[in-house]
């Protein structure tokens, strides 16, 4: 069975391109334009990974990662954060807050591929 | 440093009147004659009153160089 | 000795000084002054130790122990509060030119006449003993170091005469060669402090010589001498020695005489470089007292033990111990000691003397007289310098007769005390006038003229008895034969010495009626003004009422014919220049009286200089007219007052102003800082920015590349997507560096003629889709638009207009209503973008235009944009010589309003 993505990203093409590229690489995306869709959507399914962009509109990527990781239910979701910035404290920020990767934009498809396919392969 | 100065010194005139006028001095009314006491005790307040006034002078002079300009 | 010996070392000695005297006149002439230094102010201030100190003070000790102390400890109490008193008396003698002590009364009681004459003879009769006594000293030290006998009166008057006549020459020579209208003589102030010198190590040479070669130390000259009887109750206060009560008059005396001495005012104010001497002055001086007494006792004790029984006057013991001792050169230096501390004495006293007697008694009454006559235009300069030396010969040949008729046994420091006590009188006009406003020229004289008179009565009456030229014995029996009216027990007053007695009662009398009369007299305005100028003498912003309360008016003329007079021609055309560089006008027939009146009194003191201020007053006034005040004249004399007075609240409201400075300083800095923020949130935006482009573009690009089987339709939509985010990339750096040219002003715009409503409706075409996109209402009026024309960059107005419109946009809701206005108000056109969004609120509508300040906005609402538009607005609009703001649209929203002028400046 293949794993679920939750995409979450407020730049329509950049969805565009990591829907193709998650459904290309035979996993099951699925699309939050915002922080409170997103929110919406782990309300009715619980996903595998989970491609959250830090700025997003209203609630900060961060926001939404801390929320995840306070929750029960949803703390054993595997969280990449995507973001154009690539200072050392955000990076760090992430990984307190509990992020399994970090991906700065503009990313190589083949290292966010190979990063999403091996958190998704360590724990069936 | 001005008014200081001034107070110091005024100070010091309180301090001359007081040790070498009456009533102070009258002590020497008693005191035996020949012991020398009065000329070395006259002498000596004298002595300490100039010391004590360039004393004062210098250190109000020091001071004003340090805040410069007046 | 040989006469012919003491005689041409005594010469020899009065010529160095006169050759130290001209050598430091010719340096001060080079402007290289020798007496600028606070030693040698110390060292001339040390003219107070005359003969009386050298000789007298052994005499003292030798009948009354610590009894000559008093006459040191004042002065060195007294120093102590020089930099309060003294220092003041300076300011004022240079502010006002006054040289002398008689002018400095007058002065400060509105220039009056009939006190500087009472201040003169007072002075004069007063001070005549003294120096008599120096006379005496002298002729008197000849005799016992020549061995001649005492008895003869013939050659002791003809050696007085003689050193009368030599000292005249000499005073003359060092006091009145030339006129000098500040009346300040460098050349006497160095040779007295070289006397100062000569006297101090003559007396400690006699002292060591004394203590050390004469007895075995001090410890035995004073077991032998306590061996004596007579000598152990020498050092108790007691009737035998010194009452309490004669010390404390004795010292206060001299503490008046430290400051009120004419020899004394002369070196220490008159002669005074710098005010800062004072300070250094303050504690040398009384160490230079200190040094010259140290040996007093031990030559007094020494003398009585060597010669017993009073077989010599102990007043000569400084010689006659050296002589006895068989050190005929010792003797001959203790003399020329005697005689340095003499003549420096003789000599500055009676120039200060002449100049008083010269200024304020005889040019007053020849001016009164009508002697001086103002029509004429003859140099009165040399008149007035043999006036000068006419007064010196004559006051010496005064103290010379004085010595013939009075010699009677008096000892010296009997004579001098009598003068302390004359001088003293001056202590209430003085101290009371420097520190109270409400002093009044009644009370002075009034006080002056009741001390005096007690002290005739009581000091001179029974001198003038001894020396048998009364007949009557009104010491004993009282005047007129009234028991309360005894010299020396005034109102029964009898237990105290004569000094002390005499002093008690004309001081005491002296400051009743000055106080008293002050308190009831009203001060005349022109008292009150200089009761001003003297008391916040040290304050001069506190100074008030500088101008004259009555204007005066004079053809300036006629004022610079009477300075030729008595300044001399070429003094004149110096103080004329100083007076154009101070006051920057040179007084003229077209001068306004106000100015008038300012020369009049520059001209006025500058003469008092020279003829006292009684005399410049009365010479002046007779060219002057008083003008009657106008209220104009008043309100400006008040308003200078107010200003006055203002000057320290100024000083109040500076440091206010400080504080506000640094509150502002601090909110420049915040700024900053927020600035700093803000230009960091701008990197954070920009960088997100440029990279949310650049991540869809590689992720296509990568994903065309690794995906070559990719459908044609597919892949062109990516292709698409992949242009327009080029695009976008694109646009975004161009804003970027547009912005960077706007700021550094290196973008330069293309001025053409051009229609405003044109841009408008291209403006309009590529905003258009936006609204769609956003399913917003546009609408505008541009159909209904003149063409507008203009000069102007269209390429930039149309990128005004366009962010402008986007930026509605963006704030604006989906579904919201967004208007577009053109219209011409007066000399502008008038450009008004309006949304119906949230509004900004008041106190972000200035920062709206900052740059990088949208990008707050852009995290917070992450609305898009790099945060340029609107500052890019601003830029174009101001090259453009408009304005653009924001406002509150009716309804709520936000209304940008541009106004842009019709023409350009220096457009036709």
């Amino acid at each position: 069975m293949p794993a679920n993505i939750l995409i979450v990203d407020d730049e329509p093409n950049i969805v565009i391109s990591l829907e193709f590229l998650m459904a290309q690489n035979g996993l099951n995306p699925f699309i939050a334009r915002s922080g409170e869709q997103a929110i919406d959507h782990l309300e009715k399914q619980i996903p595998d990974l989970i491609l959250l962009d830090v700025m997003l509109p209203n609630r900060s990527g961060f926001d939404i990662l801390q929320y995840i990781r306070r929750s029960e239910r949803l703390k054993n979701i595997k969280v990449v954060m995507l973001t154009a910035r690539g200072r050392e404290q955000d990076i760090s920020k992430g990984m307190d807050l509990g992020a399994d990767a970090y991906v700065t934009k503009p990313f190589s498809t083949r290292d966010l591929i190979k990063k999403v396919k091996e958190l998704t392969q360590r724990e069936p | 440093m001005e008014q200081n100065l001034s107070a110091a010194l005024f100070f010091l005139f309180l301090c001359g009147m007081l040790l070498l006028s009456a009533p102070v001095t009258s002590v020497f009314e008693t005191i035996q004659a020949g012991s020398g006491a009065l000329p070395v005790y006259l002498f000596g307040v004298w002595l300490l009153l100039i010391i004590a006034a360039a004393w004062v002078v210098r250190r109000s002079a020091s001071t004003a160089d340090e805040s410069e300009t007046d | 000795m040989q006469p012919y010996i003491i005689l041409s070392v005594s010469l020899l000695y009065l010529l160095i000084l006169f050759g130290i005297a001209y050598y430091a006149d010719r340096r001060k002439a080079q402007g290289r002054s020798l007496i600028a230094n606070p030693y040698v102010y110390a060292l001339s201030l040390g003219v107070y130790c005359t003969a009386w100190t050298f000789f007298g003070s052994v005499g003292r000790a030798a009948e009354s122990g610590v009894g000559f102390l008093p006459i040191y400890l004042g002065p060195t109490l007294m120093a102590l509060l020089w930099w309060v008193i003294l220092r003041k008396m300076v300011r004022i003698a240079k502010q006002q030119r006054i040289t002398s002590i008689a002018d400095f009364v007058a002065s400060r009681y509105g220039k009056s006449t009939r006190l500087s004459i009472a201040m003169t003879l007072i002075t004069v009769i007063g001070i005549i003993p003294y120096i008599a006594l120096q006379l005496k000293a002298i002729s008197g030290t000849y005799l016992v170091l020549s061995g001649s006998n005492v008895g003869q009166t013939g050659i002791l008057a003809d050696t007085a005469l003689y050193a009368t006549f030599i000292l005249a020459v000499f005073t003359i020579l060092f006091g009145a060669r030339e006129l000098d209208a500040t009346e300040r003589h460098e050349g006497l102030v160095a040779a007295v402090a070289f006397e100062s010198i000569v006297k101090l190590v003559a007396f400690l040479s006699v002292g060591i010589f004394v203590v050390w070669f004469t007895f075995d130390g001090p410890a035995d000259l004073w077991q032998q001498a306590m061996v004596q009887p007579g000598l152990q109750s020498l050092f108790s206060f007691g009737e035998d020695t010194i009452p309490l009560s004669e010390w404390f008059w004795l010292t206060l005396i001299s503490m008046f005489a430290i400051l009120f001495l004419p020899r004394q005012f002369q070196v220490s104010v008159v002669e005074n470089v710098s005010e800062k001497h004072i300070l250094k002055a303050l504690w040398l001086f009384p160490l230079y007292l200190f040094a010259i007494n140290i040996f007093v006792i031990p030559i007094a004790l020494a003398g009585l033990l060597l010669f017993p029984g009073g077989t010599v006057d102990a007043d000569t013991f400084v010689i006659t111990i050296p002589l006895f001792e068989g050190s005929s050169a010792l003797a001959l230096f203790a003399f020329i000691g005697g005689l340095s501390a003499a003549t420096g004495m003789v000599i500055v006293a009676v120039v200060a003397l002449s100049t008083m007697v010269s200024n304020d008694l005889v040019i007053p009454a020849l001016v009164r007289s009508g002697r001086i006559d103002f029509a004429s235009r003859a140099d009165a300069t040399g008149s007035l310098l043999l006036i000068r030396r006419v007064s010196i010969i004559l006051i010496l040949l005064l103290a010379y007769s004085f010595v013939r008729f009075l010699d009677q046994g008096y000892s010296l420091v009997s004579i001098g005390l009598i003068s302390f006590v004359a001088v003293a009188q001056f202590a209430p006009a003085i101290l009371g006038g420097l520190f109270w406003k409400g002093a009044s020229r009644n009370g002075a004289l009034a006080g002056l003229l009741a001390g005096f008179a007690v002290w005739l009565f009581t000091l001179v009456l029974p001198t003038l008895e001894t020396a048998g030229l009364l007949g009557s014995s009104v010491t004993e029996n009282g005047l007129f034969g009234i028991a309360l009216l005894q010299p020396y027990a005034l109102f029964g007053v009898g237990h105290l010495d004569p000094i002390s007695h005499a002093a008690f009662w004309s001081l005491t009398l002296n400051g009743l009626l000055f106080f008293g009369i002050s308190l009831i007299s009203r001060p005349g305005l022109s008292e009150l003004a200089q009761a001003s100028l003297f008391v916040d003498a040290l304050d001069p912003g506190r100074q008030q009422l500088r101008g004259s309360l009555r204007p005066r008016s004079a053809s300036p003329e006629d004022i610079i014919l009477i300075m030729q007079r008595f300044l001399g021609a070429e003094r004149t055309a110096r103080a004329l220049t100083e007076y154009r560089e101070q006051f920057g006008t040179t007084p003229d027939a077209s001068t306004r009286i106000f100015e008038q009146d300012s020369f009049i009194n520059y001209a006025e003191t500058l003469l008092g200089g020279v003829i006292g201020s009684a005399s410049a007053s009365t010479v002046v006034s007779s060219v002057t007219r008083e003008e009657p005040l106008s209220m104009e004249q008043i309100m400006t004399m008040l308003d200078e007052t107010r200003q006055a007075l203002a000057y320290s609240k100024q000083l109040e409201e500076k440091s206010a102003a400080l504080e506000l400075t640094t509150a502002e300083l601090k909110e420049a800095n915040a700024r900053l800082l927020e600035l700093d923020e803000m230009k960091d949130e701008f990197m954070f935006t920009v960088t997100h920015e440029l990279k949310t482009p650049l991540t869809s573009i590689r992720a296509f690009t990568e994903i065309l590349r690794d995906n070559p089987g990719i459908p044609a339709e597919k892949a062109g939509e990516f292709l698409d997507i992949i242009t327009r985010e080029t695009e976008r990339l694109s646009r975004l750096i161009t804003q970027i560096l547009d912005m960077q040219l706007l700021e550094k002003g290196a973008m330069k715009a293309d001025f053409r003629q051009t229609s405003l409503s044109e841009i408008a409706r291209n403006a309009v075409q590529a905003t258009g889709h936006q609204f769609a996109e956003k399913t917003q209402a546009f609408s505008h009026d541009l159909e209904s638009c003149e063409p507008m024309p203009m000069l102007a960059d269209a390429d930039q107005l149309e990128q005004v207009l366009v962010n402008l419109l986007s930026n509605a946009s963006k704030f604006s809701p989906a579904g919201g209503r967004i208007t577009l206005h053109l219209g011409a108000e007066g000399e502008h056109y008038v450009i008004e973008v309006t949304d119906n969004g949230p509004g900004i609120p008041e106190d972000e509508r200035e920062l709206v235009f900052e740059k990088f300040s949208r990008a707050r906005h852009a995290t917070e609402a992450s609305i898009p944009g790099t945060g340029l538009g609107l500052s890019i607005v601003k830029s174009v609009i101001a090259l453009h010589g408009g304005t653009v703001r924001v406002e509150e649209a009716p309804g709520g929203g936000a209304r940008f309003r541009v106004e842009l002028p019709q023409k350009r400046n220096g457009e036709a």
